[in-house]
């Protein structure tokens, strides 16, 4: 017979299990180089994300970010160390897990509709039981009647929320946004940033950010997860308690400015 | 111009700028124009002039009138069908096994490579100089030999031009495609061959072009049938106008099938980059 107080620990456990969404213990991705000799990615990453958080990640380039989001992502298999997605292992790209990359990634030939609508046709489901959710997802980013153009007459702006609808069509868990808006102008970047927090705000979704700006960084997440490169490490996680929502005059006051600081002596960059 | 030097007011200046664009455009037409009719009439006078003999070149009218009547003729009509059959036929039959050697060769590696060797022999060879082993094989020269050659040399520019465009495609849709939980299979029909569509229709174009040529070389080279007959026929009777009378129709023949084909480009691969990088250039012009 086992005890009251044992079941009470398993509960507890089994809560903390439900909690983290994404939990990776020794997470490391070797590649092997064009000479054949290898070259270590990503190293021992351990962390834990909850349910609904914000994670921002920076550091240099070749710390391993791109790679840790590919990883959890699906695309790539790790070497070693284990990636559970809500209690079972991560093998490949999965429905509930969904990306956003640099580069809008829309097909030249399809209207904006249509590439909002690609995850439906890679699913083989009906276009037409989906388009209804597909322009209100068109009018939430801004998008209304640009459903029939075709990408070329969209500006760069454009072409990142028509990713951001084709993402958001999807509905997943979990959204692994790999600089998603670092090739656009500062200022778009900004209101592209602040929509983010909108959509995402009381959503209940777990979202991964990859980027270059400390201030956005910190402006966004919950959590900053800092990696330094060489091989590629996750060296610390800073907790950002700041209070929600986010508005951008937040950005003048101390504590915030404090975090961005650490973060700047985190990375070595002072 | 007034326009330009008058107060900045932005209607007048847009409106001085627009005009100033138009005329720079007509400016261009009317150039090109007046250099087409120049060759034309000087062309009309070195023939009424007798400067050159009629013989050796027949004064424009003559040629157009010739190539008008010529139309109307049974016997040149049947010519020309002669090698319109053997240009689509042959262009139909190497055009479509380069599209579909180039899916099968993008889909599976071990084929390409098996393919390799012979792809690479064959495409800098000029097709012409196997005309006469051909010949042997078909028992002579004629529509069939004339087929043959233009099979081959519409086969390599469509396959090759295909094959890189389906091979090409850029990694970052098929990383979306792959996080999107794509089989191959699908990033194949959902982007791989999309995305290698330009390329394809590049192909097209000229494997088109060659096979015009291909098809009158052939005929040239001992036929008894077709244009390329009636070319080579036209020279040693000295019928000097039907010879020019054929080179107008053999040139309206591959305009003609250019044009068809430059229209389908423009309008199934409406997104084609090059294009539209010269646009957007005129735009902001």
């Amino acid at each position: 017979m086992r005890s009251g107080l044992e079941v009470a620990e398993r509960r507890d456990t089994e809560t903390a299990k439900d909690l983290a969404i994404l939990r990776a213990q020794d997470l490391s991705k070797v590649y092997t180089s064009r000479s054949g000799e290898p070259v270590v990615a990503v190293q021992d990453v351990d962390f834990e994300i909850a349910r609904g958080e914000f994670i921002a990640l920076v550091g240099p380039s070749g710390c391993g970010k791109s790679t840790t989001l590919n990883l959890i992502g699906g695309l790539i298999n790790r070497t070693t160390g284990s990636l559970v997605f809500e209690g079972s292992e991560v093998r490949g790209p999965r429905r509930e897990i969904g990306m956003m990359f640099q580069a809008p990634v829309l097909f030249p030939w399809r209207t904006t509709l249509q590439n909002v609508l690609l995850p439906m046709d890679v699913r083989g489901e009906k276009r037409a039981k989906h388009r209804d959710r597909a322009l209100s997802l068109l009018e939430l980013v801004g998008l209304t009647g640009s459903a029939d153009r075709y990408p070329r007459e969209l500006s760069g702006g454009m072409q990142q929320r028509v990713a951001l609808a084709r993402l958001l069509l999807e509905d997943p868990e979990v959204f692994l946004l790999d600089e998603p808006f670092g090739a656009l102008d500062e200022f778009t970047r900004e209101a592209m940033n602040l929509e983010l927090l909108d959509i995402w705000s009381g959503s209940g979704k777990t979202v991964l950010l990859v980027t270059h700006n400390i201030q956005e960084a910190v402006f966004l997440s919950d959590r900053v997860f800092v990696m330094s490169p060489g091989p590629g490490r996750l060296t610390e996680v800073l907790d950002v308690d700041l209070p929600r929502p986010r508005r951008i005059p937040m950005m003048r006051e101390q504590g915030f400015q404090d975090l961005v600081f650490e973060v700047r002596r985190v990375l070595g960059a002072l | 111009m007034g326009a330009a030097a008058s107060p900045p007011s932005r209607a007048h200046r847009g409106a001085g700028r627009e005009l100033l664009g138009t005329l720079r455009r007509r400016s261009y037409l009317l150039v090109t124009v007046a250099c087409v009719v120049a060759f034309f009439l000087v062309w009309n006078w070195l023939t009424s002039s007798g400067v050159l003999h009629r013989i050796v070149v027949p004064p424009p009218g003559r040629v157009i009138e010739r190539s008008r009547e010529i139309l109307g003729e049974p016997y040149f009509r049947r010519h020309l069908w002669v090698t319109v059959k053997e240009v689509v036929l042959g262009y139909t039959i190497g055009a479509g096994s380069g599209i579909v050697m180039a899916l099968v060769s993008a889909r599976f590696t071990s084929f390409r490579h098996l393919l390799q060797p012979y792809i690479v022999a064959l495409q800098s060879l000029p097709k012409v100089i196997l005309l006469p082993m051909i010949a042997i094989w078909v028992g002579g020269y004629g529509e069939t030999s004339a087929m043959i050659i233009v099979v081959l040399v519409s086969f390599f520019p469509v396959y090759i031009n295909s094959l890189t465009g389906l091979l090409s495609a850029d990694e970052n849709g098929l990383k979306l495609l792959h996080s999107l939980g794509a089989t191959p299979r699908q990033a194949f029909r959902m982007f791989r061959i999309p995305a290698a569509l330009p390329l394809l229709f590049t192909g097209l174009k000229t494997a088109v072009n060659f096979s015009v040529v291909a098809a009158i070389t052939a005929e040239l080279l001992g036929a008894r049938y077709g244009l390329g007959f009636m070319l080579a026929n036209s020279g040693t009777f000295l019928r000097i106008e039907d010879l020019y009378a054929t080179v107008v129709v053999v040139s309206l023949f591959a305009g003609l099938v250019y044009a068809i084909f430059e229209l389908a480009d423009r309008k199934f691969i409406f997104w084609r980059e090059d294009r539209n990088r010269f646009r957007s250039e005129e735009r902001e012009r």
